[in-house]
């Protein structure tokens, strides 16, 4: 897991990305009809919202600023072997994200055999490459489970694609 | 309300699918409780596009079973192979898995499931007997009391559910935010982008499958993968071997446990970890012999695990009075029944009354079919936990997107759901809970609504918002808990930390002063 020095850096970010986010999330709320006394209008509630959320980014900017820098692996091999399962978690995790975003691309062209076949597959294969039966098993598993599921007790209509 | 109790005693036992539902519920919920990483969270969560085309009671007492099971479900694992199915298992692992190592396992496994039913079953009276109360109290609330009830369960939700405060309330601004998107009370379209799908909002199913389904694979990946463990088999005949244990331990300490679950359950966020810690830290303290706790002593077990399931029916309590979840599971049982087109809250008492009864006597049944479900297949749901995560997780991976797909028919959802799983997965990553996530989704359109009511009926002057004196000791207490969790609590816990620091150094030079005098001896 990321350090707690990475965490107080990473919070400054977000909390300057957390401070656009309010920006143009208030501004935006001025285009929707302004209220008046007696008749709050549609765009009260995100202006409220947006003030909020940019106080509690200041808030979380000033607080990842002031605290002070908690205990920290003071070996550095075991450190940078810390920050490199830490990486390596990272890129794995992120390579699923990417690989989530491919199959909802590829569903319907592919049809929801053949792609759910490959994403379980190369989910798999990101927790462990030493077995491919684990592999095999895991994608077929994940079609017959789905078959299962929704093409026989819920009776729902999954596109074939290719295979269609 | 109790007089109808027998009647729906009666529908509930005439009907055999609700008896299948729930012992269909509790058996996936002990399996997914079982498995570490699987939650009756996520379960539910999954099982979201099913729930949606069922009939409400089935469907909720469906759910009810999956909390009930999945609960107890980490006992198992947490006695068998020292790995906790769940955080709500950890205190149960202490003198579980040592008992384990004593030869006892299935002491362990026995204790763990009766103190299980106990707890729940204390839950589900204490259900039974506040939740039409204080259903019958809410009634009373108009829109500022509805709005200050509402703003108290979000902060104490943010409070409590997330190490930092700031965190937690910029988590449930967020759900808030996504709440407004859609066409808003006065038919005005917001943040939709011109998308025809967002009109009605950002859709439900996808939103919770991607907090807590798919954010989840993302989060396990990030954990280096860890091999199977080998779980010992447990003779069938040695299951009641518990019974001359339970009777030495006595009632008092499960009924104590039990209430501090409850009590615990009902307060929004703070959930069945937090039950488990507090009734094991209580028997601890009030214990004669309170060294012995974590060598394996039937105390250390029965205490968590009645706290923790009695838990369920305490959470169930605001959830169904005020509308106000009170932990994660809760929250999306919630979820799914605004799905159905049901509000639970003040108003669920009188308008669906049909379904609430029957709920509550599913709730305790869940717990007796648990006692049956528990003692006979307990030695084989701990075997679960040796499933490969790179087996599960991909085939959860692959069902949150499909059945994203299913609840919509669209691939609109789908994409809804991963960008929310992918959202959700960096929130966590740096910390951010999810569960203020969601209950701001749920509920923040009651919460905009009471707003724009109560300054409509004011004509716009904010002071009716603190114009009854329930709504003042509403927003007085949530003001408290900000304070108190942003101000007090830090510093009360850097104290601490210093006093460790301070003891661990003072050890230290102690230890080589002696080493030295040790070295000088000749």
């Amino acid at each position: 897991m990321p350090s707690t020095r990475r965490f107080l850096r990473g919070d400054v970010v977000i909390g300057v990305i957390l401070l656009v986010l309010a920006l143009w999330y208030g501004l935006e709320a001025q285009n929707f009809r302004p209220g008046r006394a007696g008749d709050p209008g549609a765009g009260m509630f995100p202006t409220l919202l947006a003030l909020l959320l940019g106080a509690l980014a200041l808030w979380l900017i000033a607080s990842a600023l002031i605290s002070p820098p908690a205990d920290e692996e003071t070996d550095p091999e075991r450190r940078a072997q810390q920050l490199a399962i830490a990486r390596a978690g990272f890129i794995r995790a992120a390579i699923a994200a990417v690989l989530s975003i491919a199959f909802v691309a590829m569903f319907e062209t592919l049809g929801y055999i053949i792609s759910t076949a490959l994403y379980a597959a190369a989910v798999s294969l990101l927790f462990r490459r030493d077995n491919p039966w684990i592999t095999l098993i895991a994608a077929a598993g994940a079609v017959g489970f789905l078959h299962l599921l929704f093409s026989v007790f819920l009776n729902a209509r999954l596109p074939m694609g290719l295979l269609g | 309300m109790l007089a109808e109790l027998p009647q729906a005693i009666g529908l509930f036992a005439s009907d055999f699918r609700l008896v299948g539902f729930v012992c269909l519920g509790v058996i996936l919920g002990v399996f997914v409780g079982a498995v570490p990483g699987l939650t009756a969270t996520l379960a539910i969560a999954l099982l979201l596009p099913f729930t949606f085309g069922m009939p409400a009671l089935e469907a909720v007492v469906l759910m009810t079973g999956i909390f009930v099971g999945g609960i107890y479900g980490g006992s198992a694992t947490a006695i068998m192979v020292r790995v906790p199915g769940a955080p709500a298992n950890t205190m149960t692992m202490l003198d579980g898995y040592e008992m384990l190592k004593q030869g006892k396992p299935e002491v362990a496994l026995g204790l763990a499931t009766a103190a299980s039913v106990f707890g729940g079953l204390v839950g589900g009276v204490l259900l039974i007997l506040f939740a039409p109360q204080l259903a019958r109290f809410s009634l009373q609330f108009q829109s500022p009391e509805i709005f200050a009830l509402v703003v108290l369960a979000l902060v104490a939700v943010a409070a409590v559910s997330q190490e930092s405060l700031v965190k937690g309330l910029i988590a449930t601004v967020m759900g808030l935010m996504i709440s407004t998107v859609g066409i808003d009370l006065a038919g005005v379209p917001r943040y939709t982008f011109d998308t025809f799908r967002l009109y009605t909002g950002v859709p439900l199913i996808p939103l919770v499958i991607g907090l807590f389904a798919l954010a989840e694979v993302l989060r396990r990946l990030e954990e280096p993968h860890s091999r199977p463990k080998q779980v010992a088999w447990i003779s069938f005949r040695k299951i009641f071997a518990f019974v001359p244990v339970w009777r030495q331990v006595g009632w008092k300490l499960p009924i104590k446990s039990s209430l501090i679950g409850a009590v615990i359950g009902a307060l929004p966020g703070a959930g069945a970890a937090m039950a488990a810690f507090l009734a094991y830290a209580e028997a601890k303290r009030s214990s004669p012999h309170p060294e012995k706790f974590g060598t394996g002593i039937p105390e250390g077990i029965v205490a968590p695990e009645s706290s923790n399931n009695a838990m369920t029916g305490g959470a169930f309590i605001p959830m169904l009075a005020f509308g106000i979840p009170g932990d994660a599971v809760t929250a999306v049982i919630l979820g799914a029944l605004v799905i159905q087109g049901i509000v639970p809250g003040p108003q669920l008492f009188a308008q669906a009354g049909d379904l609430v009864l029957p709920l509550m006597v599913g709730f305790i049944f869940a717990y007796l079919v648990l006692m049956i479900v528990g003692l006979v297949m307990l030695p084989w749901f701990a075997r679960v936990a040796v499933i490969d995560h790179a087996v599960l997780f991909p085939i959860i991976a692959a069902v949150s997107v499909v059945a994203a797909f299913v609840s919509e028919r669209s691939v609109f959802a789908m994409g809804t759901m991963v960008a929310i799983g992918i959202g959700a997965w960096l929130m966590q990553r740096y910390r951010f809970s999810l569960v203020p996530v969601l209950l701001g989704v749920i509920l923040g359109p009651l919460l905009e609504r009471n707003f724009r009511r109560a300054l409509g009926i004011s004509g716009g002057d904010p002071m009716i918002l603190v114009s009854s004196w329930i709504a003042v000791i509403l927003l007085v207490t949530a003001a408290f808990m900000a304070f108190y969790f942003a101000w007090v609590q830090p510093r009360q816990q850097r104290r601490a930390q210093q006093e460790q620091e301070a003891a661990r150094l003072e050890r230290e030079a102690r230890e080589r002063q002696a080493r030295e005098t040790e070295g000088n001896t000749p």
